[in-house]
């Protein structure tokens, strides 16, 4: 690729369309960042500030062109323990620790490691966001009058029937319609209903510039720190898995780890003005494109429309019932499930189920998706582990005299298919030689060669001269690094308790 | 490494005479020709979409909407850059040219160029003049991106008779002064100048006694000449005052930052010179 400074089709592609989807990106991002502020016990405004400053800062600096960047649920989940226990100052500094360790990630370019993240745990991952979105809306609809479920249900018939107005149905934005129509239903039948308002301060100002107010010292480090790990892994993870999303949506490139980096200098923003960690977001970044938003330019207007919004409109933001930014909320959350998948379930493989339904498990208990991702690359390494494994058989012939056994091994030689190799020799026999033929063996690790050498020594108790013939170049090297069997002084330690 | 001709065409209104300079530069310096067309996709949905609602399924909805309308879309291009390369192929034949081929490439025209980089001799491409902006700075992008000569072809064809050399004795400017002093592309009846602008006629008359040097080594006769007055001017007025067919340089020898702020000469030259330019870089 030619490498270019300034692209200015990243900007400038149609600068019409740009805007029309910054205002329905705007609309999107609001719901979330005041819905999951409420959930960190902050005021709306934290998560407003957020989104305002990660998506400004990452339309400038991120790597992966038109995805939607600002506060997150997947994120806020991480933090609720930490504002409990230390307050909201301790956020801010975790916040930009997190922007600190999501660059320094960046510059060492561990974006590369995303190819160990199987399809099947990808999946999982968006299905337990998706999940995570959902069941954050639940306090909202729990231990609440009647009122509450109709405005919700209501909300969700105008999000997905408003569109088929003709004409004017693709021309507005259905989740504004929503949040229009049900506050006014609020407002004019005086229901008593949850609002905005009730939740907590929202902007009355631009943000400004403010250092964390807490002690610079260890202590506070061993405090952010491990919540500025977790935040930073999960804000990677869902960054870089948005970013293949929209590259797949798309037909373009993203860098990954400029898109690292991007995230973690929008991230020590976010920190430095009053805003918490963010990531991007799939359901609004699908949003993004579903309304031609194209460039940069598109999320940089998101994020300035979005302060506009909720600067000058906040008299009538504090209106909104909850019941409205909830059905916007369950909308998002059914757009980030990867429906596809369930459909797929029946002719999908057991293994490739099990990991996606890990991670989807494991993510919705821990309320963190590293965890979840964790777990599903570790069970996609052992079933592939085991499926290589089954890549390993011997071939046994005997001379004429039936005195000499060659043992002819194909596949691969490693920890899962080692005790498989010992397996195969027949140490009962009475033989005057064996001929371990490696010529079609591949030798991975240390297991594969503890197991040879095992054989070997076992064999030659039993009175057997042995031979080891055509071993590859591989495992040549692999045996010569661990081997011990012609070593007599480490026979005992091989043997162990024999 | 096969040298090759390398002609852009985009079925534009000066593709005729991006090909006709092709067609003479490959009979001249006995070169294959290639004839080149760059399927670039906007990747800019028509419809517009504001509903700004999610359903289930919406990224496979999406992209299978996507794939279907650019599908549709990119066969559409490729139709109709099959039928220029077509048309011209035949034309290049008439014309007399032994070896051509065609060539169609998805991709930006930038990563085509920089992909092909290896093969070619000299790029030959046209610049549109009501999108000259817009084109502009394309271009430098294109030129500064990419090793290869290319000629910006911005009006009809005129056989090259005679050539200016605009030489202020930057790195791509020398390397443009060397490439033509022992280019077969300008036979010895090519009438050549050699023009410097500079407030310090002392300077420059130092650099075009060295480039007279340069040419006398290889028994080229050259005319050389100091300009004063503003050099985009000056260089023009010249170049029509002594009917000039080509005009060559090298090309943005300031960095980006600087060009931000004065603009480029290379720039300016090639918005105004009616004549095409020959860039070096």
């Amino acid at each position: 690729m030619v490498k270019r400074y300034f692209k200015k089709d990243e900007w400038f592609g149609s600068i019409k369309n740009d805007a029309l989807a910054g205002v329905v990106v705007a609309l999107a991002l609001i719901p979330e960042a005041i819905a999951f502020s409420i959930i960190v016990g902050v005021d709306p405004k934290v998560g407003l500030y957020a989104s305002f400053c990660i998506s400004v800062v990452i339309a400038f600096v991120g790597g992966r062109v038109a995805m939607v960047s600002a506060a997150t649920g997947a994120m806020a989940l991480l933090m609720v323990t930490l504002v409990k226990d230390y307050g909201l100052e301790y956020l801010f500094a975790t916040t930009i620790l997190t922007g600190i360790l999501q660059m320094i990630a960046g510059y060492f370019k561990l974006g590369r490691f995303m190819s160990f993240v199987p399809r099947a745990v990808v999946v999982g991952f968006v299905n337990a966001l998706a999940i995570l979105i959902f069941s954050a809306q639940l306090p909202e609809l729990t231990n609440v009058t009647w009122h509450v479920y109709a405005l919700t249900l209501g909300g969700l018939g105008i999000i997905y029937l408003f569109p088929y107005v003709p004409k004017i149905g693709k021309l507005l934005p259905s989740p504004l319609i929503t949040i229009i129509v049900i506050t006014l239903i609020v407002f004019l039948l005086d229901i008593d209903v949850r609002t905005v308002g009730d939740m907590g301060k929202l902007p009355d100002t631009l943000p400004i510039f403010l250092l964390p107010n807490i002690p610079l010292n260890f202590e506070t480090l061993m405090i952010i720190l491990p919540y500025a790990v977790s935040l930073a892994m999960v804000g990677l993870l869902e960054s870089l898995m948005t970013a293949t999303i929209i590259d797949d949506l798309t037909d373009t490139s993203s860098d990954k780890n400029i898109e690292c980096k991007g995230q973690g200098i929008a991230n020590i923003a976010s920190g430095f003005m009053g805003g918490m960690a963010g990531c991007a977001m799939i359901g609004q970044s699908v949003i993004n494109i579903k309304s031609g938003g194209r460039t940069r330019l598109s999320t940089l207007f998101a994020g300035i429309f979005l302060l506009l919004m909720v600067v000058f409109l906040s008299d009538a933001l504090v209106a909104i019932p909850m019941a409205a930014l909830v059905s916007v909320m369950i909308m998002v959350s059914i757009g980030t499930f990867d429906w596809g998948s369930i459909k797929k379930l029946k002719t999908l493989p057991l293994s490739t189920n099990l990991v996606m339904l890990t991670t989807v498990i494991v993510t919705v208990y821990t309320h963190n998706l590293a965890h979840g991702v964790f777990s599903g690359v570790l069970l996609a390494s052992l079933f592939f582990a085991n499926k290589i494994s089954h890549f390993m058989y011997c071939e046994m012939q005997y001379d004429n005299n039936a005195t000499v056994k060659t043992y002819k091994f194909i596949g691969q030689v490693f920890f899962n298919s080692a005790d498989k190799f010992y397996a195969q020799f027949d140490f009962k026999e009475v033989l005057d030689k064996v001929i371990i033929d490696l010529t079609r063996a591949h030798f991975w690790d240390i297991s594969a060669v503890y197991a040879l050498d095992k054989a070997v020594i076992k064999l030659r108790r039993v009175g057997c001269e042995v031979e080891i013939i055509g071993r590859n170049e591989a495992s040549t090297t692999i045996i010569d690094r661990f081997g011990v069997h012609d070593k007599p002084e480490l026979i005992e330690k091989v043997m162990g308790g024999h | 490494m096969d040298q090759k001709i390398l002609v852009c065409l985009d079925g534009s209104k000066l593709s005729k005479a991006v090909c006709d300079y092709g067609i003479f530069i490959s009979k001249t310096l006995d070169l294959p020709l290639v004839l080149l067309h760059v399927v670039e996709h906007s990747h800019i949905p028509s419809k517009l979409n504001l509903s700004g609602n999610l359903s289930l399924g919406i990224r496979d909805d999406l992209l299978e909407e996507f794939v279907s309308e650019e599908m549709s879309e990119s066969k559409k291009l490729i139709q109709k850059g099959k039928a220029i390369l077509q048309e011209f192929a035949v034309y290049a034949k008439e014309n007399g040219v032994q070896k051509c081929e065609i060539l169609q490439r998805h991709g930006a025209l930038e990563d085509t160029l920089d992909a092909l980089a290896d093969t070619i001799k000299l790029g030959i491409i046209g610049l549109r003049g009501e999108e000259q902006n817009e084109i502009g700075s394309n271009v430098e992008e294109l030129i500064r991106n990419l090793g290869i000569p290319m000629l910006l072809v911005n009006n009809d064809f005129i056989p090259i008779k005679s050539i200016l050399i605009a030489y202020d004795g930057s790195e791509f400017a020398i390397k443009a002064l060397n490439a033509i002093a022992k280019n077969p592309l300008f036979p010895e009846n090519v009438k050549r100048f050699v023009v410097n602008a500079n407030a310090d006629a002392h300077a420059s008359a130092k650099l075009l006694f060295e480039a007279k040097k340069l040419f006398d080594q290889k028994n080229l006769e050259l005319t050389t000449q100091v300009l004063s007055g503003d050099p985009v001017q000056s260089i023009l007025d010249f170049s029509e005052k002594n009917n000039i067919d080509i005009i060559a340089m090298g090309a943005y020898s300031h960095n980006r930052l600087k060009t931000k702020f004065f603009g480029s000469f290379t720039t300016k030259i090639f918005l105004k010179s009616p004549k095409p330019l020959l860039l070096f870089r």
